[in-house]
């Protein structure tokens, strides 16, 4: 049971931290609820598609399918995030201004509330699949250990959904005048493990087969298939032994947001005024 | 007007992606002339249970799955973690290695279900 436990809860851990996050980044948006439960019920029903058709999905592009599968989901993320912190330079100010007339705050955030809902359905998705396999492996084995497992799942998720609401909770203590900064910094470096990531998938699918040496191999201090690895390989990247490839396309991606975070800001004295 | 023009962005930018992904799908997949290991998961257990491949040179990793149950390959030293369906069958692609014993497991059931990769 316990290990039925400790599989789920690592597979839900990173989505949960996600869904943690986006909900305190749009605290205060009118709907923002509708939005994080619509994305995580997506992600589900997504995860039980993937699943069905996992098989067919492994096999496409010469046994390469699920690992382009994954990257690209994960560089729509990428593309999510980013857009909505430049949005968000762009735009956060004025937002903060109209949020006292509710019907403008309203229609502002919802753009961007999109982006971040397609970014928790792609977390839930990703790995939300693995565990509606591993959930169906056990219905379709006896029964014996069955009943213990599946208590064990649940408890995983369970878990899962805390992770979420202590991430939120922790969050939402920030003052509010830094919690953007601290948010925005957050979401940049989600997108750039992001991007790591991706590419760690294309390098198994053969897709890219340069730079692939390790920087480092920092497995014996901190795995990233443990627990603490998991939450730290979510919030900043973190991996034990990462690709040249990786790391550059991670350093890589935090500046392209950052720069583009700062060339989209508006400059002080253009502040249009609220009609 | 502002959520027009950010929704015509994002419009934008979700076409950037999907052309990104589909130049980055379409080169071909050099894996063929790599050596191809088949590995059989039957019953809870690898067989066989020990594979050798040859130091310096790529290969390729089947995974023949005759369990009813899915199953998650992982083998961390060559960042391999995939599944694979009941009765259903994957392929991992694996760098040159240097010479050495590596572990693989099936996920869900780790401390049981394992065999070895002996690069040499």
């Amino acid at each position: 049971m316990l290990a039925a436990l400790i599989i789920v809860f690592r597979e839900v851990i990173e989505a949960g931290l996600i869904v943690g996050i986006v909900a305190a980044v749009t605290r205060g948006v009118a709907g923002h609820g509708w939005w994080i439960g619509g994305g995580v019920l997506s992600g589900v029903a997504g995860s039980c598609v993937v699943a069905a058709f996992i098989g067919v999905v492994a096999g496409a592009f010469a046994g390469s399918g699920a690992e382009l599968f994954n990257a690209a989901i994960l560089g729509i993320a990428v593309v999510m995030l980013a857009w909505h912190n430049v949005w968000m330079a762009r735009h956060g100010r004025q937002m903060a201004a109209d949020l006292k007339q509710k019907g403008q705050a309203v229609a502002s955030g919802s753009a961007s509330l999109f982006a971040l809902a397609l970014v928790i359905a792609v977390a839930v998705l990703r790995e939300g699949s693995e565990v509606v396999l591993f959930l169906f492996g056990i219905a379709v084995s006896d029964g014996g250990t069955g009943r213990a497992l599946l208590v064990g799942s649940l408890a995983g998720l369970a878990l899962g959904a805390l992770v979420s609401a202590l991430t939120y909770y922790g969050l939402v203590k920030i003052p509010a005048r830094y919690l953007f900064a601290v948010t925005s910094a957050m979401i940049a470096f989600l997108a750039a493990g992001m991007a790591a990531q991706a590419i760690a998938f294309l390098e198994q699918g053969g897709v890219i087969e340069f730079l692939g040496t390790s920087v480092w191999n920092s497995s014996a201090i901190l795995s990233d298939k443990s627990i603490p690895g998991r939450v730290l390989h979510t919030l900043i990247g973190y991996s034990d032994r990462p690709s040249q490839m990786q790391l550059i396309t991670y350093i890589a991606t935090l500046a392209a947001i950052f720069a583009l975070m700062r060339v989209m800001a508006p400059v002080a004295h253009h502040r249009p005024k609220a009609a | 007007m502002p959520i027009k023009r950010s929704f015509s962005r994002l419009t934008l930018m979700i076409a950037a992606a999907l052309v990104a992904v589909y130049l980055v799908s379409t080169p071909a997949v050099r894996a063929e002339d790599a050596a191809t290991i088949v590995i059989t998961l039957k019953n809870d257990a690898f067989s066989p249970a020990e594979v050798k491949v040859t130091a310096g040179k790529p290969f390729v990793l089947k995974f023949v799955n005759q369990d009813a149950a899915a199953a998650e390959i992982e083998a961390k030293d060559f960042k391999i973690e995939k599944v694979v369906t009941g009765n259903g069958e994957i392929i991992a692609r694996v760098a040159p290695q240097t010479p050495g014993r590596y572990l693989f497991v099936n996920e869900y059931k780790e401390e049981t279900v394992k065999g070895f990769v002996v690069v040499e």
